[in-house]
């Protein structure tokens, strides 16, 4: 099988979720081994597909030429609606359908043990190949209408997920907001497709972007229908003000679904961009823009995370956060960059999401920080594996995560003036300082609620053994960045020569740049560490046991203890609040369901027209009648 | 000869009767009766168009045959339900007959 | 006087109707065969009309007054279809009304050969003698149900009815008078030849039909009486009306306003109107919807935001100097696409409310648990009226967004766009209920054959065809060849 049947990829678990949805519930173990079968096939063939194409990029005589396999097929051509479908690999599809493969087979395992017994369990499964399925085709479609399909298909499906223990109220409610928040940006993403394709008479994606490129589109047309795009890929990704819904759709069956959101469904606006980055770098303002709402969702969530305690939420803001990342690499054309950290975060927040899922089971459904605490005592494995994942989402090294964003700093150079790497840098401190409190919290210091601490325990193999496997993955997805790593992997190189967007950029290991992230993020950690190590043994204390240095430089313990713990009150959790406070009645009541209340509104007043009275409807008739004629006689002149 | 205007003019006062009519009465039957004002104005004018601008002078007579009928159809359709309904609320008022609304 | 073959299929219509008459009359034990006999007609029709499909020596009969054209074969086709389904769905609830079974069934039929005279017209008396045969039917139809409420409807929908029926006469009697014929072309001609000189009054006669036709359309101002009626009338009649009627008025609509009035200088008058009508129409009848919880008179206000999106295919037909038959094309593929995509709702709803016996959305709660195949059916119906893929609705949505793009009327799309984004709401506010809320009374509902059987081709169609949507655009792209010369 050679990478021009990548089709068979979508195929499968399409096949899998048409046979499941019909007669899941009838199938021995209600289908459930199916599914297994069905996304491990794709992964194999993924391996296949994946060697035929770096087979066929080394016969290259330059092999560092942009290098592609489209395959076409018409679905209907008459006069001028005319429609292709096929499917597109590169580079940055390949990894991206790597991404998906991997976690999607990762995730049905781990589904079977934690499904076990809910209700609908087949619903489940049925649910999660559509899932993938639209994924796999989102990612591998050639042009922008089939592409559009499938992200409706991804929205409905995490509609269907979200909302899966549709019996609990708030559930529903989530469901029903994570569907209306995107579909305002689907909107976006449809007018900003049916302008392009008004512009250049195609969908396909290569098409338009030579179009783009080359200049047959007018700059200021491009950049409002590139706007229109980055409208979708806002809401799908949850960017500010998108965000309310990420946190909420957590009320998904845990964590699978919440990963499914938070490591799958959301980077398909990453991908987006990146796909048609070279587009919006005809209008370097668009990038602007996609730098910008890239900065505000990064810093701005990293100091909600700051104020939550619930687990999940936390880790959901983190997620968004750290797409504002990825975007904030897209909008400096570092697309290398930003699908390198796109797939190092799949594997770190998936070790993460399931290691609080682990958290939560082992503590029998308890899911707030505030009862937590002293937990690495019951349950060690899950809170070395949590470290694992905290330091690589705080990008401490040799993690994985300080590679990627290590990436993005690099990248933020193609701004004059160093703000975003500024900007960045503080997001990068937020991101350190709420990880190290998440897991201080959870598993260090005392134990705040005796009863939950006297029953946790540690879970049982079948949860614990993939957070092992992803937690040695995380220790060494960043190496891939490497040149030597990859070429033992068969690739042509480091991962910024596999994904780039102009010319290969051979990695070249940079002492300064890789010093000071490591001192921001060790800066951030050990912060958090001092302020949120133990709950009642004063700071200063630990300060002196841990940091003579910094503790002989304080005079006055007591007055910086009080100092801090002002600014942490007032200042910084304050701010935080207000944010929050911002986001609920603002941003949520007034922005999301304002619109929605507003049209209801409408509605609810219109109706009266209708008095249902004959009289009245013959007024309409004849009010219609004659104001359409002096209205035609009117413009008759 | 009566200049064609005169009969349009006609027609047109005829036919905005018929509407203030309808607008303005509430008893079912007496709607039907502007409504057949409204179809006659047509009728009229359908035959004055056939005999003034019409070189056969027989399509608008013929018209004007036809939305007789049609009309006497309605009318006797329109009685029928307004019997039903009297029968059912014992009113032809049709502000009365607004459940339907909203 | 020759050309009878050319009303066949009308004739199969027709003869299945005295039939139905005749046996119900005669063998009352047999009333059980009626509606098999009433579906053999339109088979019998669709059969003759199948005869057609391929053929080119098409030719008008009966003095120039009808057509027999690729035009009137694709609504042949569509009518025929839409009545066997409303006569498969009628078959439950006519049983137990018990009275006049065979009336029941005979009027159907005569406003179906109505529907089709109505297609097939090219003649000013014609059309408004097809109309009127249609629609006579329709009002008793509407009031047929014993309740008060069918009665409402039914007096609401004749007197408007012949309101707007004066109005398009009125219409039809000025451009009498303007042309001197009856007949579409040769009105055309005298029009072409006198130039703009009356125009004035010919705004004035195309308003008036605008209005008249706009009535059976649904389209606002004209559509006061649509949730009305929708909600009063029996719901197998509603689901005739919503798709038969509609879809009469706007093939009558856009003959009239090709073959007569297709002057360049009278269509730029009206696609500016048409535009405008659209506009309107998408957005009262969407905002209305929203705040229904009647789900026969939401679909009703659905039913008006429809008929904006007819109505721009038909605005982007009538801009001048782009191709003509792109828009007209992409209003037939959205009438056969509302035909299969309504019709599976009004019948789902059918099985739903004989067993519940309620017409409110909030009696759908959990409806995915008393009936998956009935919640499953009615959700695909509404996600393709939404126009989400993969179903016909989408690609009716694409087509006619697609002309109107073509038309240089971007404005329109977007504004459909966004009204497509309120339509989601309320359409899939009854899928949520369906689907995420708890039943109140657990006990399943089951489908007799003929509704499942009609419900299940309903969204067998939505579905193939939103797979594969390329025979359907074909078919419509052959049926407005006419138009194109």
């Amino acid at each position: 099988m050679g990478a021009d049947q990548a089709w068979i990829l979508v195929a499968l678990p399409a096949a899998a979720f048409v046979v499941l949805a019909l007669c899941g519930r009838w199938l021995p173990r209600q289908g459930d081994v199916l599914a297994v079968l069905a996304i491990g096939a794709s992964l194999v063939l993924y391996f296949f597909v994946l060697h035929d194409f770096l087979h066929q990029r080394d016969g290259l005589v330059n092999s560092h030429e942009y290098w592609s396999i489209a395959m076409h097929h018409t679905w209907s051509n008459v006069g001028n609606f005319n429609l292709n479908f096929g499917t597109y690999v590169d580079p940055l599809s390949a990894v991206m359908v790597g991404v998906v493969t991997i976690a999607g087979t990762l995730i049905t395992i781990f589904s079977i043990g934690y499904m076990k017994g809910e209700v609908r369990y087949w619903w489940f499964f049925a649910v999660l190949m559509g899932f993938i399925a639209a994924k796999l085709m989102l990612v591998l479609s050639d042009n922008l209408l089939l592409l559009y399909f499938a992200w409706e298909g991804v929205g409905v499906c995490s509609f269907l997920l979200i909302g899966f223990y549709w019996e609990k109220r708030s559930a529903a409610e989530a469901a029903k907001k994570a569907f209306i928040t995107t579909r305002i940006g689907d909107v976006g993403l449809l007018i900003g497709i049916i302008l392009l394709w008004k512009a250049t008479g195609t969908f396909n994606i290569q098409d338009i972007l030579t179009a783009a490129t080359t200049g047959q589109i007018g700059h200021v047309y491009l950049f409002v229908s590139l706007m229109f795009i980055f409208l979708g890929a806002m809401g799908k990704s949850a960017l500010f003000p998108f965000h309310v819904w990420l946190p909420d759709a957590m009320e998904g069956p845990t964590p699978v679904s919440a990963l499914i959101h938070a490591a799958t469904m959301v980077v398909a606006g990453v991908y987006l961009i990146a796909r048609l980055l070279p587009a919006f770098e005809v209008v370097p303002a668009s990038l602007l823009v996609v730098t910008i709402v890239g900065l505000v969702t990064a810093i701005l969530t990293g100091f909600m995370a700051l104020a939550t305690t619930d687990i999940k939420k936390v880790l959901a803001y983190s997620t968004i956060g750290q797409l504002g990342f990825m975007y904030i690499a897209l909008g400096c054309s570092h697309p290398d960059a930003a699908i390198m950290h796109l797939m190092t975060h799949a594997f770190f927040k998936s070790l993460l999401f399931l290691a609080a899922g682990s958290v939560i089971i082992g503590t029998h459904h308890n899911q707030d920080m505030k009862q937590l605490g002293g937990l690495w005592r019951k349950m060690p494995i899950t809170a070395v594996t949590f470290l694992i994942g905290s330091l690589a989402l705080a990008a401490v090294p040799p993690f994985s995560g300080f590679w990627s964003k290590d990436e993005i700093f690099h990248g933020t150079t193609a701004w004059n003036g160093g703000w975003v790497t500024f900007l960045l840098g503080f997001a990068a401190v937020l991101t350190a300082l709420y990880t190290t409190r998440l897991f201080v919290r959870t598993f260090l210091g005392k134990p705040q609620d005796q009863a939950v601490y006297d029953n946790a325990h540690e879970t049982g193999p079948v949860m614990v053994l993939p957070l092992i496997i992803l937690a040695l993955i995380t220790c060494v997805a960043g190496f891939t960045v490497f040149n030597g790593v990859g070429r033992a992997m068969g690739f042509p190189g480091g991962f910024t020569e596999f994904v780039f967007l102009h010319e290969p950029e051979r990695f070249v290991m940079n002492w300064s740049w890789a010093a000071a992230s490591a001192v921001i993020a060790f800066g951030g950690v050990f912060l958090a560490g001092w302020i949120y190590w133990g709950n009642r043994i004063t700071i200063s204390t630990r300060l002196a046991d841990w940091q003579p240095g910094v503790y002989n430089m304080l005079v006055n313990k007591f007055y910086f203890d009080d100092l801090y713990q002002a600014g942490i009150d007032r200042g910084l959790l304050g701010f935080s609040y207000v944010v929050s406070w911002f986001d609920r009645y603002v941003v949520n009541d007034t922005g999301v369901d304002g619109v929605a209340d507003t049209t209801r509104y409408s509605g609810s007043i219109l109706k009266y027209v209708q008095t249902g009275k004959v009289p009245a409807y013959a007024l309409g008739i004849a009010l219609g009648a004659v104001g359409l004629a002096i209205a035609g006689l009117v413009v008759r002149g | 000869m009566v200049p064609l205007e005169n009969y349009l003019v006609l027609s047109a006062i005829m036919f905005s009767l018929g509407v203030y009519g309808v607008l303005t009465r509430r008893n079912a039957v007496l709607i039907l009766m502007s409504v057949e004002l409204m179809l006659n104005a047509v009728s009229l004018n359908f035959v004055a168009f056939a005999s003034y601008l019409d070189p056969s002078k027989i399509i608008g007579a013929v018209f004007a045959v036809f939305v007789i009928t049609v009309a006497a159809a309605e009318v006797g359709l329109a009685l029928a339900i307004i019997i039903r309904l009297y029968r059912n609320r014992s009113t032809a008022n049709v502000d009365e007959v607004a459940t339907l609304k909203w | 006087m020759s050309g009878w073959d050319t009303v066949g299929p009308q004739l199969a219509v027709l003869v299945a109707a005295g039939l139905v008459l005749l046996v119900d009359a005669m063998l009352p034990r047999q009333r059980q065969a009626l509606p098999y006999i009433a579906l053999a007609g339109l088979a019998a029709s669709a059969a003759w009309t199948a005869s057609w499909v391929g053929r080119d020596d098409f030719h008008t009969a009966f003095g120039g007054t009808l057509s027999l054209d690729q035009y009137a074969v694709f609504f042949y086709f569509v009518f025929a279809g839409i009545t066997a389904a409303v006569v498969l769905a009628s078959i439950d609830w006519v049983n137990r009304a018990g009275r006049s079974q065979g009336e029941y069934y005979a009027l159907v039929l005569v406003a179906c050969s109505g529907l089709m005279f109505l297609s097939a017209a090219r003649d000013l008396i014609t059309i408004f003698l097809a109309l009127e045969l249609s629609s006579i039917p329709q009002y008793i139809l509407a009031g047929w149900g014993k309740d008060q409420k069918s009665s409402e409807a039914g007096l609401k929908y004749l007197l408007l009815g012949s309101i707007a029926s004066a109005l398009l006469l009125y219409g039809m009697a000025l451009l009498y008078g303007l042309t001197g014929t009856t007949i579409l072309p040769d009105i055309a001609q005298v029009i072409q030849q006198g130039g703009d000189t009356n125009r004035g009054l010919l705004v004035v006669a195309m308003v008036l039909l605008i209005a008249g036709f706009g009535f059976k359309m649904a389209i606002v101002p004209f559509q006061m009486w649509v949730p009305d009626v929708y909600q009063g009338a029996p719901t197998p009649v509603t689901a005739f009306l919503s798709v038969g009627s509609k879809a009469a008025g706007f093939a009558v609509i856009m003959r009239i306003f090709f073959e007569a009035l297709g002057a360049s200088f009278l269509s730029d008058d009206w696609f500016k109107i048409f535009a405008v009508l659209a506009a309107v129409s998408m957005t009262l009848g969407n905002v209305m919807a929203i705040v229904q919880s009647d789900i026969k008179r939401m679909l009703g206000y659905s039913s008006i935001a429809q008929a904006g999106n007819f109505l721009v295919g038909v605005a982007a037909i009538a801009v001048p100097g782009h191709e003509f038959t792109l828009g007209a094309s992409a209003v037939l593929l959205f009438v056969a696409a509302y035909a299969f995509t309504n019709l599976g709702a009004f019948i789902a709803i059918i099985a739903i409310s004989q067993k519940i016996g309620s017409d409110e959305i909030k009696d759908y709660r959990g409806m995915w648990r008393r009936s998956p195949f009935l919640a499953l059916a009615l959700a695909f119906c509404l996600v393709s009226l939404t126009g989400i893929p993969p179903t016909v609705g989408f690609w009716a949505k694409m087509y006619i967004f697609n002309a109107a793009i073509r038309a240089d009327l971007a404005w329109l799309v977007i504004l459909g766009v966004l009204n497509a984004a309120i339509s989601a709401y309320y359409y899939l506010g009854v899928v949520r209920q369906m689907f995420l809320s708890e039943p109140e009374d657990e006990e399943p509902i089951r489908t007799t054959p003929p509704i499942g059987i009609s419900i299940a081709v309903a969204t067998a169609g939505i579905f193939v065809f939103g797979v594969i949507p390329m025979p359907l655009i074909t078919a419509a792209k052959d049926a407005v060849q006419i138009f194109a010369h």
